[in-house]
């Protein structure tokens, strides 16, 4: 069993995120890794992402094996834009293999998406996260996407992402209960400036569903350490800023400062949703998540 | 209709005194271009034109390929084939095949994509394949801004499935397994 899977509902739980190198240079990687050890004990996971914003980085799956084998439990990111199904099941049988449980399931974002540096790249998208997740529940039986016998079955505890703030929030509430059906045990939502936003899309969910994820909610979370930051935040789409976080980044004299307890506030805040935990997204900046977790 | 983009021509700009014929495939080729359009390619190109009806059928009339140099098509890629088939000739596409369309909103979009397994009937009439950038089998991405996708700016077909089943009251409908 993972250490997600063991703590989830039981404690709140604090995730956060590794951006594999861009080259075959792993040695601020390997830096990275190292300082992430030293607060091991508060994380529950780290997630290794999978060419976000269909920029190019080393495979996430090389990368999550490395964090194993240093002894960290990634959340193995896994999209369906640039592998069929055949690609899919044979890197989640190798995640497996080397004792990789925590994967979640995306879609991805387009080759052709604003932030993308391969914008010539073909799409797959042969399978869709609900798709994937699917088949992941199945390979947990022992079954792949054919209906035929794994020699063992896998044991992935499946995440999957939620924007809580999507232009459809109803459109959103169903698509996370095709997850939820599909067989998702913890969502990652997208990044959060505005709590209310998150509890007005619960509301809806439980009003159209009769049912509470509070608890396998996690909630994304960016500290801000420049005002720059804002505007880059701001494209990517459903991204809500409110005016008040961007008024106390930019008067802030110690932007750092300043969007540490930016984060600390929204982390407690998740607390009081009653969901089940944060997941931080340094945006590259590994001292920034030190800072904040030597504040929980 | 087959909707056809316009190559850029540029390449074939000079013609060193060649005999060329631009080949124009009816209707697909009015349906997407104006006649005015039409011959301004067949001036820039300095190519005469032989206009043909639905060579799908495998069936042209009037050309000899001896009285030509070179011999472009403004049809589909099926129709090139053909073309370059009956011909037994190269023939030089000056247009890229994008799918099955319709004219919307002044412009053109592709609604459909022949790919072999519709499911229109369990989408309320709208093709998730060819009118969503990811093709998407369960509902809208993260990338949707005001109800438009953030590849195209075009519409979000998923927003607005969503739109019709609820409108419909038949939101169950969608949590069904394609």
């Amino acid at each position: 069993m993972s250490k997600l899977s063991e703590n989830l509902k039981k404690k709140f739980i604090i995730t956060c995120e590794i951006v594999p190198p861009r080259g075959p240079d792993l040695k601020n990687f390997i830096g990275e890794i190292q300082e992430i050890k030293k607060f091991k004990s508060k994380i529950y996971g780290i997630n290794v992402v999978d060419n976000p914003g269909s920029m190019l980085l080393m495979s996430s799956l090389a990368a999550s094996i490395l964090l194993m084998q240093n002894g960290i439990e990634p959340i193995f990111q896994l999209t369906c834009r640039d592998r069929n199904v055949l690609a899919l099941e044979s890197d989640l049988i190798a995640a497996s293999a080397f004792g990789i449980e925590n994967v979640l399931a995306l879609t991805g974002d387009h080759p052709q998406c604003r932030s993308s540096d391969h914008k010539f790249a073909k799409p797959v998208f042969e399978l869709d996260s609900v798709k994937l997740i699917r088949l992941m529940k199945q390979m947990n039986q022992g079954k792949d996407a054919a209906g035929k016998d794994l020699n063992k079955p896998t044991n992935f505890f499946i995440g999957a992402a939620l924007a809580p703030s999507a232009f459809s929030k109803e459109a959103e509430a169903l698509k996370t209960k095709k997850k939820l059906d599909a067989g998702v045990n913890f969502f990652q939502t997208q990044v959060t400036f505005y709590a209310p936003i998150v509890e007005e899309f619960l509301n809806i969910y439980e009003r159209m569903f009769k049912e509470d994820i509070r608890k396998i909610v996690l909630l994304g979370i960016v500290p801000l350490y420049s005002y720059e930051m804002i505007k880059y935040l701001l494209m990517i789409p459903g991204v809500y800023i409110p005016d008040s976080v961007k008024q106390r980044m930019k008067n802030a004299q110690d932007k750092m400062e300043a969007g540490i307890e930016i984060a600390l506030e929204l982390i407690d805040k998740a607390r009081d949703l009653g969901l089940g935990g944060a997941h931080v997204m340094p945006a590259g900046k590994m001292v920034v998540l030190e800072k904040l977790l030597g504040e929980l | 209709m087959i909707v056809l983009k316009l190559k850029d021509i540029s390449k074939f700009d000079s013609n060193k005194g060649e005999r060329r014929l631009l080949v124009v495939c009816n209707p697909c080729a009015s349906w997407n271009f104006s006649e005015t359009q039409i011959k301004e390619l067949s001036e820039k190109l300095n190519a005469e034109i032989s206009r043909q009806r639905m060579i799908c059928n495998y069936e042209i009339s009037g050309i000899d390929p001896r009285a030509y140099d070179k011999i472009f098509g403004l049809m589909c890629g099926a129709g090139v084939q053909v073309l370059a088939e009956i011909l037994d000739r190269e023939v030089i596409p000056i247009v890229d095949t994008l799918g099955i369309g319709v004219k919307k909103n002044n412009g053109v979009e592709i609604y459909c994509s022949g790919c072999g397994n519709c499911r229109l009937e369990e989408t309320f009439g709208m093709c998730t394949v060819a009118r969503c950038a990811k093709s998407l089998a369960n509902g809208p991405c993260g990338g949707v801004h005001d109800a438009k996708c953030e590849v195209d700016d075009k519409e979000c077909v998923w927003i607005s499935i969503f739109e019709k089943a609820k409108s419909l009251d038949k939101l169950a409908e969608l949590l069904k397994n394609p």
